[in-house]
């Protein structure tokens, strides 16, 4: 039997120290620095959130964002671009150009997952990768070069394997400090950097709203003293700019011309949970499966615990000796890290499983863990409360009400097990909903309604212009009139009225005010 | 619990249904057909009624209602609409409110009298008094306090619940002894019966009649989608998260008589006639009672009047009055004194009188302002030497209209005036008029927009697509371009829902300037609440209801160009020491004529914009009645109405001067035939269709407010028909009815356009001879007129001022004339001041104006210290370049600025020693660029000079070039665009001012260029014309072709263009 669990920290590392002793030189800036130098590779993807959205397709699309409540243009598609719509220009600019135009909201959360993914893919080439705002990578390279076959030959197979495995755009840049990596990848033709001493030459050509300040009144007021590009910058005393403009903008500089170190977040790999344990025999039933299924359980439970974790998800994977596997996923109402619960409901399913082969190895495999939240059982236990009500909406918090809950939707599907949940609407069959998640304690005002709903109201014939169903119907109550739902297609006209039927039962029947036909829609009890 | 109070006599108890101790049993059988509805609700009960009070006025009318009740949430606001549709339709109107008490008990009260009302708009004035403005605030004790003694009151109990709180019922009947009803409304909730049931037994519990009643929220069924909609502006969610907060069903619409009966019993039914039947208060029983303190001990309103008429005489004429004014005058007196209006002319006099004395420069019009009377007491400045015809009508007899008096003041000095008010009469007598804000195409987009459940980006974007000058319907074509189809069922409902909300009143602000003075308390006249201003109230009645009523009012209004007018003769006597007010400016000179007749007239008094000065050459008006005739002729009410070729025609002489009759000669003979005022028109529906003076009344009432409520077709078969009857032709009468319908929206009445001649003279006067004054005069004045301060220095410059530019060395904060240095003492340089700069405030600047005054800047530091001036203040006059003499260039003045320090408590002015530093010098685009992002202007260079060798590459010509090419040949300008618009005819043309280094260019763009050139029209600043010369009279018009947006060309350039309405 073996076993193997890989997981990892949550550590921030900071890259290299070597541009520390650069540090304590930058109050002499005329020392020529000769240590080894970080080498950073930015990767610039600029039209991520555009090219997330898929193939060009032939109508112009935009992705848009949201500036200080106003709704921008991000990136224009080609197509769009060829209409004349360009960054941050309003939407209403945009239609203006190209009234055929499709709108998409920049997706962060996704564009966030694909950079992820990113420098993931990057570590093959550093560790040193980490994911810089804008959409950038950089990847600490100095120590790769060797490995890759020196920098020209490292930049161009990064390129390559790019192009290759993902299908965005790219541009690159190669100095020695990350701020300037990430303003160079900006242009398509940006010198290759590798000694710190040519950054001043090189960066001064660039104007200095390229100086990626994410302060909008520093720039301004850089261009209000006649600073254009960043060699009118270099020509200024330091202590005087420091004096006008504060630290922030000298530290800045320090760290672009590398005087200062500009330590980068480094990029981790996910966190996920795998073990897996080998069978000794090939296993045919589903009680051995069971047993060892519970001992990784037992893993999971500590490597949770140690983390102070939980899981929301699940999966048992089975694999039988043809290199064939077969998947047991479960799933959790709550998040839990209840290792005899979990084997609870394993068990459920087992029970129902038919094995397709003997199985060889079990695998646990969590793609997600999340943070652990305890249940507060004594303070809220039902025998503290006397009102009934709170006891009932409680029992939403129980654990053990949620479990049985849990095992009876792992056995009969989600579709089987589900709330009611009463709805805030005058429509009789809006008034409620299924649900598969507790319900809103929703205060709702009900009035007399029927237990039991038709689907599909049923037509009642008329005799004497009474409506007539099994007998004559004897009026109770109403008129209740039900006038609303315009907003939706499904608007009602009716008047409600509670009837006794022959056999003295209860109805709920309603007069249809447009065309006058009478329909029984639910029974009392 | 208590029992009934003592004076309440036993009574038959037997019947189940006892509403009877009032009305005889045999009332039933006469009022069983009819019903009173007596809790109602219009539109004035915001974001609750859906509809408005006419509406609801005339389907009660419509279903054969014996009267209705207006009751809106402790307010009054609709009824006075309400009473004259009521008056119109012949319907008992019965004013009342609806109020709900801090501890949710609902009531309604009815004005049994004119004491009653009193009590009620009383009641209204303390609760809203006591919340903030547009809520109001009503407990049990207030009401203990407050006497009721003549209103009805119907108790509202729950809707759906039966069990009620009984308590109500005796704390109810303790204040309201014989005059409480329980209200039975029955909604269809599934409960009627039982609920029914359980208030009678309440009924009989408490000896307390029962009536019906509705909760009427609308008019019809129909509006129950607005309703709906209504409920969810209110709650601020979208309709389909409502639910149960919305109402079940559209059972609050006033329902016919029939069904009504099917629901009720027949002796609640015939109760609401018996309680109708005690109310008996008509809005028009309201009679305005003049202040009293407006007349000394010894003297009555009419002696006193003559007394000052007489002095005034004394003063106008030196030397005496000729025949003809005498007679005007005693002709005008005895016509005041017959209809009792003199304390009316006192009250205002005496408001000009303060003015006067505080120096504030004021001037009346209106109907009355021009008579005579008016012109000695003051109150207006226009010689009726100067006309001829004012004044012959200026108060009717016949048709009872109560003077009209505006008295526009000094806009910064206005709110002395409005503080002299409320301190004479107190703030129980005086109170400012409201203006009803209604919903205009833009905020019933975004408001049912997010009622539909749209996102804030698609209602942001949707409402955007409706620019200022898509008049006041939403049009299905207009979504094209905007993503949104008209198609969608979304889009459908928002339509029309939209459109039934425009014009819907959502909440009540201050008007502008009209006063209500009252002899007694205000609050017992009409309810007064409070304004968003602090320390300000409002009535709950608008300017039309005060007339509609002939209630009176005083407009103390606040006007710009007195302002500058003030200044400016300030500043001119200091070397003419004979001009001091309006009057002593000399009247009918030629030559400020002949700059008129050249469309000389940037930044004078209403000829200055672009349809003015495109009108002046060809009107050429040569005498002060010319001048009255330009200011009513140009605006887009007699264009529309297809009059402005016409009146042209016959004074070049081209067309001949004829009317259709001897009668028609009467009242159109001073404008050449052609009816130009408001008030021909009424004359001739007068004389023309035998209108009655009420009628022509009301027909201009209702030329002012057809766009917004309709209502013109009845007046149009009338005017056909009365005219067919005197033998004129169809086509002439469709033309005056056509004009009529012109008039509506800008309809311009003689007696204001009047007055207005008088102030563009005066200030014609003031540019002509004093352009650098005049100038000075403005800039020290705005925001104010059609131009920004950089077209208003252009101009001067074109005059032959010097202008030179703000700074931190010479200037203060207003712009200045330097007789100092002036070479023509009636042409001095011009010094801009420093509240031209952008983000200084006027406190720094006059604290640089003392410092310098004791010891000149040595420099930026020194100055920043004894100015005590903030970062923010230094970097507004860097960035203005305000600091050239101390610094330098700008970048220089900048990197100086940025330097200094905070002065430390020890040291006076702290002391660095910096070294030089080198900073590029700024380019003439950039400087050019960063003078209009600053100051709006720059006396550099004008940046299409800066780019002209550009343009003239492009084979783009100066505006000046134009005038040498022939008519219809090709041409191509560029200009910053500083004003487009578009006159509210239904053409769609639009005309676009451009302005290069050498003047202005007319750019005339036809519908069909406009529509497809859209987005160049509306968002160029610098715009590119291709297009065709027209020459005509003096004015040069480019017909556009195509239409560019160069505004890149700019780069930074900041410029501003005014959209007019």
């Amino acid at each position: 039997m073996s076993k193997n669990t890989t997981a990892q920290q949550l550590p921030l590392l900071l890259p290299s120290l070597n541009v520390a002793k650069q540090a304590a030189n930058q109050a002499n800036v005329k020392v020529k620095i000769k240590t080894q130098a970080e080498l950073w590779l930015c990767l610039f993807v600029p039209r991520l959130s555009l090219e997330l959205l898929g193939q060009q397709t032939d109508t112009p699309k935009i992705v848009l964002k949201e500036v200080a409540g106003r709704f921008l243009v991000h990136t224009p598609c080609d197509l769009a671009a060829d209409y004349g719509v360009s960054s941050n220009m309003t939407v209403n600019a945009a239609y203006a150009l190209c009234p055929d135009l499709q709108l998409h909201h920049r997706d962060l959360e996704k564009e966030k997952t694909q950079l992820i993914a990113m420098a993931d893919w990057a570590q093959q080439y550093t560790p040193m990768v980490s994911i810089a705002e804008g959409n950038n990578l950089l990847l600490e390279i100095s120590a790769s070069l060797d490995l890759f076959g020196g920098l020209s030959a490292l930049k161009q197979r990064i390129e390559t394997d790019f192009s290759r495995d993902w299908a965005y755009s790219l541009q690159t840049a190669v100095s020695p400090t990350p701020l300037a990596s990430r303003m160079l990848a900006r242009f398509s033709d940006a010198p290759l950097v590798e000694r710190s001493e040519d950054l001043r030459s090189i960066l001064g050509k660039l104007p200095i709203t390229e100086l990626l300040l994410n302060e909008k009144k520093l720039l301004e007021k850089l261009q209000k003293i006649g600073v254009a590009n960043l060699q009118d910058l270099w020509r200024l005393p330091r202590a005087s700019l420091a004096r006008r403009f504060g630290q922030r903008l000298i530290k800045h500089l320090d760290k672009l011309l590398a005087y200062q170190a500009d330590p980068q977040p480094l990029h981790q790999e996910p966190v996920f949970f795998d073990a897996s344990i080998e069978l000794p025999y090939e296993a045919s039933n589903n009680k051995s499966v069971s047993i060892v299924a519970g001992q990784l359980l037992q893993q999971l439970e500590s490597f949770l615990r140690q983390r102070d974790a939980s899981v929301a998800q699940l999966i048992f994977r089975l694999s039988h000796f043809d290199k064939t596997s077969q998947d047991l996923p479960i799933g959790f109402r709550q998040c839990t890290r209840d290792a005899e619960h979990i084997h609870d409901l394993l068990e459920e399913h087992l029970s129902r499983l038919r094995l397709s082969a003997a199985v060889c190895e079990v695998r646990l495999l969590v793609n997600e863990i999340l943070p652990f939240i305890a249940h507060n059982k004594a303070v809220f236990s039902a025998h503290v409360l006397a009102d009934q009500n709170i006891a009932e909406s409680n029992l939403n918090k129980d654990p053990d009400w949620q479990n049985l809950l849990d095992q009876l939707q792992n056995r009969f599907g989600h579709q089987a097990v589900q709330y009611l949940q009463a709805e805030n609407d005058h429509r009789p069959e809006c008034a409620w909903s299924y649900q598969s998640l507790i319900p809103d304690d929703k205060d709702v005002n009900q009035k007399q309604r029927p237990l039991w709903l038709l689907e599909q109201a049923q037509h009642l014939s008329q005799r004497n212009n009474k409506p007539y169903y099994h007998g004559v119907l004897h009026f109770i109550s109403g008129p209740e009139r039900i006038e609303s739902g315009w907003w939706q297609e499904s608007q009602n006209h009716r008047d409600y009225y509670v009837v006794q039927d022959v056999s003295c039962r209860y109805l709920w029947v309603y007069r249809d005010l447009q065309s006058k036909q009478w329909y029984l829609h639910g029974f009392f009890k | 619990m208590a029992s009934s109070s003592d004076d309440e006599k036993p009574k038959n108890k037997t019947s189940v249904s006892q509403s009877s101790r009032v009305s005889q049993s045999s009332v039933y059988d006469a009022t069983c057909n009819s019903y009173a509805e007596l809790h109602c609700l219009s539109n004035f009960t915001f974001l609750r009624g859906a509809s408005h009070p006419e509406e609801l006025v005339e389907r009660a009318c419509e279903l054969n209602y014996s009267a209705l009740a207006i009751t809106d949430e402790c307010s009054l606001s609709g009824v006075v609409r309400a009473h004259l549709r009521a008056k119109q339709k012949k319907l008992k109107l019965i004013i009342g409110s609806e109020f709900v008490l801090q501890d949710g008990l609902r009531f309604v009260l009815l004005a049994q009298n004119r004491q009653g009302y009193g009590q009620l708009a009383h009641l209204i004035s303390i609760a809203r008094r006591e919340a903030k403005k547009g809520e109001y605030f009503l407990t049990r004790e207030m009401l203990e306090k407050h006497c009721l003694d003549f209103c009805l009151v119907l108790w509202l109990p729950d809707n759906n619940v039966i069990e009620q709180d009984e308590t109500v019922l005796s704390f109810l009947k303790k204040i309201f002894p014989q005059r409480l009803w329980i209200a039975v409304e029955l909604l269809l909730n599934g409960h009627d019966k039982a609920y029914l049931k359980a208030l009678q037994k309440l009924s009989q519990q408490y000896d307390t009649p029962l009536c019906a009643s509705g909760d009427v929220h609308m008019h019809v069924h129909a509006r129950q989608i607005l309703q709906d909609t209504l409920t969810a502006i209110r709650y601020g969610e979208p309709v389909a998260n409502l639910g149960t907060r919305l109402y079940p069903n559209a059972e609050r619409h006033l329902r016919s008589i029939p069904r009504l009966q099917k629901l009720y019993p027949a002796d609640l039914l015939a109760e609401t006639v018996v309680i109708a039947s005690r109310c008996n208060f008509s809005l028009d029983e309201l009679r305005y009672e003049y202040p009293r303190e407006l007349v000394p001990e010894n003297h009555t309103p009419k002696s006193w009047l003559r007394y000052l008429t007489e002095q005034g005489i004394k003063q106008r004429w030196p030397q005496g009055e000729s025949e003809h004014v005498r007679k005007l005058i005693e002709h005008e007196l005895s016509l005041i004194h017959e209809l009792f209006y003199e304390s009316y002319f006192l009250t205002v006099y005496d408001i000009v009188r303060f003015a006067r004395e505080q120096g504030i420069l004021c001037q009346g019009r209106g109907s009355a302002a021009n008579s005579v009377i008016c012109f000695c007491l003051g109150i207006t400045e226009v010689d009726p030497a100067r006309m001829k015809v004012l004044f012959e009508r200026f108060i009717s007899r016949e048709r009872d209209e109560p003077p009209d008096i505006d008295v526009d003041f000094e806009h910064e000095r206005r709110e002395e005036v409005i503080q002299y008010i409320y301190q004479k009469y107190g703030r129980d007598r005086a109170a400012l008029a409201a203006t009803v804000i209604t919903y205009r195409p833009r905020s019933a987009i975004r408001d049912v927009g997010k009622a539909l459940g749209m996102s804030l980006e698609q209602v942001d974007r949707l409402a955007k697509a409706i620019h200022w000058w898509d008049g006041k319907q939403l049009h299905a074509e207009r979504l094209q371009g905007t993503g949104f189809s008209p198609d969608n069922p979304m889009i459908k409902r928002l339509i029309y829902l939209v459109d039934s909300l425009i014009g819907f009143p959502r909440h009540l602000s201050q008007h502008v300037g009209g006063f209500v003075i009252a002899r007694g308390k205000l609050s017992e006249l009409v309810p007064v609440e409070n304004a968003s201003m602090k320390d300000r109230t409002v009535i709950q009645w608008e300017k039309d209801d005060l007339e509609a009523l002939g209630l009176l009012k005083v407009d103390v209004l606040a006007l710009g160009m007195l302002s500058a007018i003030r200044k400016a003769l300030a500043y001119v006597s200091r070397i003419e020491n004979k001009l001091t007010g309006l009057s002593d400016i000399p009247a009918e000179d030629p030559a400020v004529y002949t700059m008129m007749q050249k469309a000389d007239t940037v930044g004078v008094f209403q000829i200055e914009s672009r349809a003015q000065m495109s009108m002046l050459p060809r009107l050429k008006p040569a005498c002060y009645y010319d001048l009255v005739i330009q200011i009513a002729i140009v605006r887009p009410g007699p264009i529309q109405g297809d009059m402005v070729h016409p009146y042209l025609k016959r004074r070049k002489g081209i067309e001949p001067v004829t009317y259709p009759s001897e009668a028609v000669k009467k009242v159109l003979e001073r404008t050449l035939g052609v009816p130009i005022f408001q008030e021909q028109v009424m004359q001739l529906a007068m004389v023309v269709a035998g209108f009655s003076a009420g009628e022509a009344d009301q027909l201009r009432r209702c030329m002012a407010a057809w766009k917004r409520k309709g209502g013109l077709e009845i007046f149009e078969d009338k005017l056909l028909a009365g005219m067919s009857e005197r033998g004129y032709e169809e086509a002439f009468a469709r033309q005056i009815f056509r004009q009529i319908r012109g008039f509506g929206d800008y309809g311009f009445p003689e007696s204001h356009s009047a007055s207005f001649a008088l102030l563009a003279y005066s200030s014609s006067w003031l540019k002509c001879y004093y352009p650098a004054a005049f100038t000075c005069a403005l800039l020290n004045s705005l925001p104010m007129g059609f131009y920004a301060p950089a077209q208003l220095v252009q101009d001067a410059k074109r005059h032959g001022v010097k202008v030179e530019a703000a700074d931190a060395l010479y200037s203060d904060y207003d712009c200045t004339l330097e007789y100092e240095n002036a070479t023509d003492q009636k042409n001095p340089p011009l010094r801009l001041g420093l509240r031209m700069i952008k983000g200084l405030s006027e406190i720094s600047a006059e604290h640089i104006q003392q410092a310098r005054a004791e010891a000149v800047f040595s420099n930026v530091q020194d100055m920043a210290s004894r100015a005590q001036l903030s970062k923010a203040d230094l970097e507004a006059l860097a960035a203005a370049d305000a600091l050239s003499g101390l610094s330098g260039h700008r970048h220089r003045a900048y990197w100086q600025v940025s330097g200094v320090e905070k002065p430390m408590p020890l040291f006076h002015a702290p002391q660095f020693k910096e070294n030089d530093v080198l900073l590029r010098k700024p380019g003439k685009v950039e400087d050019v660029s960063a003078d209009y992002a600053h100051t709006g202007l720059s006396l550099k260079s004008h940046p299409l000079a800066l780019l002209r060798q550009q343009l003239h590459n492009k084979g783009i010509k100066r505006s000046t070039d134009l005038w040498s090419l022939k008519n219809g040949s090709l041409a191509k300008v560029a200009g910053l665009v500083i004003g487009r618009q578009r006159p509210g005819t239904a053409s769609g043309v639009v005309f676009v001012t451009l302005e290069d280094e050498t003047g202005h260019i007319n750019v005339v763009v036809w519908p069909k260029f406009a529509e497809a050139q859209h987005q160049a029209l509306i968002k160029s600043r610098l715009m590119l014309v291709s297009g065709t010369v027209q020459q005509e009279d003096g004015v040069l018009h480019l017909i556009a072709g195509r239409l560019q947006d160069i505004s890149d060309w700019l780069g930074d350039l900041q410029t501003k263009s005014r959209d007019f309405h």
